[in-house]
């Protein structure tokens, strides 16, 4: 009875050692080399400007969260652009209409509340 | 039939939701907003009554309608109806956000409304998380201290870690079945008894739906949310929550009929949830973490009706919940009259009640008598046939130990009672004067206490019926 078990013990390892392997790696893998540009901020390959200890305006954390939305949108846009020649009939753009409007009501919203005024 | 119609309840709902989101960036009403929602949840009930015998399949299958899913969707929307009623006086609410509040709670109903009609675990997910995070705002959308987003984000954490527990038990079961189709899943997994790897699956899959219930061990977030949300909100995590987590159980559990292990599992819940809701509730003097610890008590009678894994059991766990939601509907219509700034009310508050409104003192009297058990109201009855039907499988110990425990739940729910009819105030006592809707929902709800506990016959036929359109 108990080694039927085997597969659920066996999952769990499995499931178990892929988060620590995850976690684990980087530290054996990672280049040991330790020099100024190691401790220098990684800015998208940029120089950062100044120090990074510095507050930032509040509106760039709903900024952020709207731009997240639309940048979801365009991802579900794109297999929609793909299939929309294979599907006959005007459901689909229908359907992209009523997609794009209820997250375009987000940004109705954030609009109506003042997100976009920057004071 | 016409699509269209088979879904109507559920397109209504989305649609209002979205006009609510409209109306929230516009000019704040709350009497235009609460009036509307009011009419469209009685929309959504009509609407429900007219699906209720109609059969289909939806989205490629992913979407079954039938009188399973139906008559849930009745009994949420009457919950949906009753909850927006009692939300006539959102006095705790910042009243910017009084039409946000709607749209979240029917965007969490729509979730609601959607889940026992999914027949695909992805369906299942979307409509889980639908109306798990427009939970995760409204919990701490009460105005003042920081508490309610303490609250807040015990619930988004605990709830989010239920998730990925279902998400993790999903994965296994689609390795096993190769298909995302509950139904499909249910016949495969059953062919010639559940493997072990299948138990477990099942297990984790139903953990998600056994924290919206609050069993013990998912319970932590419940005292905590129910002390900290604002009463309203309160009420739809004490009610429609519950449904909603007992229907989709009445559609995994049975899955593993038959099996020694699952009601091992599943009685060891019972008895953690029966000991610890029932013994943690006595000591509480916030009403609403009593409700809560109640709650956890609750769960467990509810879990042994699944403990039988039969068609009685079943049938006694759909009267036992659709019963609950009614007796907690009008345990919260009391303490939302009584709680005019929506602060949370502390036991001492209900002193003098029977004077102040005798109306309102017999509806909490009855409800709490009913949630306690007592013969001849509805809880009475829906213990009665979830022990009997526990019994009927051998499970006789566990049936005396809930009987036990129902004696100890008569203690807190006796202390209520007690302060509302016996106790002496040393302040002068003001008359609660009830609106004539008020008066209306307190007789109706009494009457279906009592004459739905002494006829149980009616709503036990349904359940019946549930019972046979399982899977």
């Amino acid at each position: 009875m108990l080694e039927q078990y085997f597969t659920v013990f066996c999952f769990l390892i499995v499931s178990a050692g892929f988060v620590i392997m995850a976690t684990t790696m980087p530290y054996l893998v990672n280049p040991k080399t330790k020099n100024h540009k190691t401790r220098m901020t990684y800015e998208s390959g940029e120089y950062s400007l100044g120090t990074t200890w510095v507050q930032f305006h509040i509106a760039y954390y709903l900024f952020a969260l709207i731009f997240l939305a639309f940048d979801v949108e365009v991802a579900f846009l794109f297999p929609a652009a793909l299939a929309y020649n294979s599907i006959p009939g005007l459901g689909v753009l229908v359907e992209i209409v009523l997609f794009v409007g209820i997250l375009g009501m987000a940004l109705h919203y954030a609009w109506r509340k003042g997100v976009f005024t920057w004071r | 039939m016409n699509h269209w119609f088979l879904l109507s309840p559920e397109l209504l709902i989305a649609v209002s939701s979205f006009l609510f989101l409209y109306l929230s960036s516009h000019t704040k009403n709350g009497k235009r907003d609460f009036t509307l929602a009011l009419l469209v949840s009685l929309g959504a009930v009509v609407l429900s009554v007219m699906t209720l015998d109609s059969e289909g399949s939806l989205f490629s299958g992913t979407y079954k309608i039938n009188f399973f899913s139906q008559i849930f969707k009745l009994i949420l929307s009457l919950g949906l109806f009753l909850l927006v009623w009692l939300s006539r006086n959102l006095s705790d609410l910042d009243e910017r956000v009084g039409t946000e509040y709607f749209y979240f709670l029917f965007s969490a109903t729509l979730g609601f409304l959607l889940l026992p009609s999914c027949s695909e675990f992805i369906t299942l997910f979307v409509a889980l998380e639908l109306s798990s995070i427009a939970l995760y705002i409204l919990i701490p959308l009460r105005k003042g201290d920081g508490i309610d987003a303490e609250a807040g984000i015990k619930y988004l954490l605990m709830s989010a870690a239920a998730t990925a527990v279902f998400l993790y038990g999903a994965s296994l079961l689609y390795g096993m079945v190769k298909t995302t189709d509950l139904t499909v899943a249910a016949t495969l997994l059953s062919q010639g008894g559940l493997s072990p790897l299948a138990y477990v699956a099942l297990f984790l899959t139903s953990v998600a739906f056994f924290f919206k219930l609050a069993v013990v061990p998912f319970h932590f977030w419940a005292p905590d949310v129910y002390q900290s949300a604002n009463n309203q909100v309160t009420a739809l995590i004490a009610t429609l929550s519950k449904v909603v987590a007992v229907a989709i159980l009445l559609r995994f559990l049975p899955m593993g009929e038959g099996s020694a292990k699952l009601v091992f599992i599943l009685t060891l819940l019972a008895i953690f949830s029966l000991l610890i809701g029932n013994l943690a509730a006595i000591w509480q003097q916030d009403a609403k973490r009593l409700l809560a610890y109640s709650s956890v008590a609750q769960a467990g009678y509810l879990l042994i009706g699944f403990v039988a894994l039969s068609d009685e059991g079943y049938r006694a766990v759909f009267y036992y919940v659709s019963t609950y939601l009614f007796a907690t509907i009008a345990v919260f219509h009391v303490i939302t009259k009584l709680s005019q700034d929506g602060r949370n009310l502390k036991l001492n508050d209900f002193i003098g009640l029977s004077q102040r409104s005798p109306l309102l003192a017999l509806t909490l009297l009855l409800s709490l008598f009913s949630l306690a058990g007592i013969p001849p109201l509805v809880g009475f009855a829906a213990k009665w046939f979830v022990f009997t039907a526990a019994v009927e499988q051998g499970h006789v110990l566990l049936v005396l130990f809930a009987f036990i425990m129902s004696v100890v739940s008569l203690y807190y729910y006796l202390t209520l009672i007690k302060k509302a009819y016996v106790d002496k105030s040393d302040q002068p006592l003001t008359a609660l004067s009830l609106t004539w809707d008020e008066q209306l929902v307190s007789i109706g709800l009494i009457l279906f206490l009592v004459l739905f506990g002494i006829f149980p016959g009616w709503i036990l036929n349904l359940g019946d019926k549930v019972a046979r359109a399982i899977g």
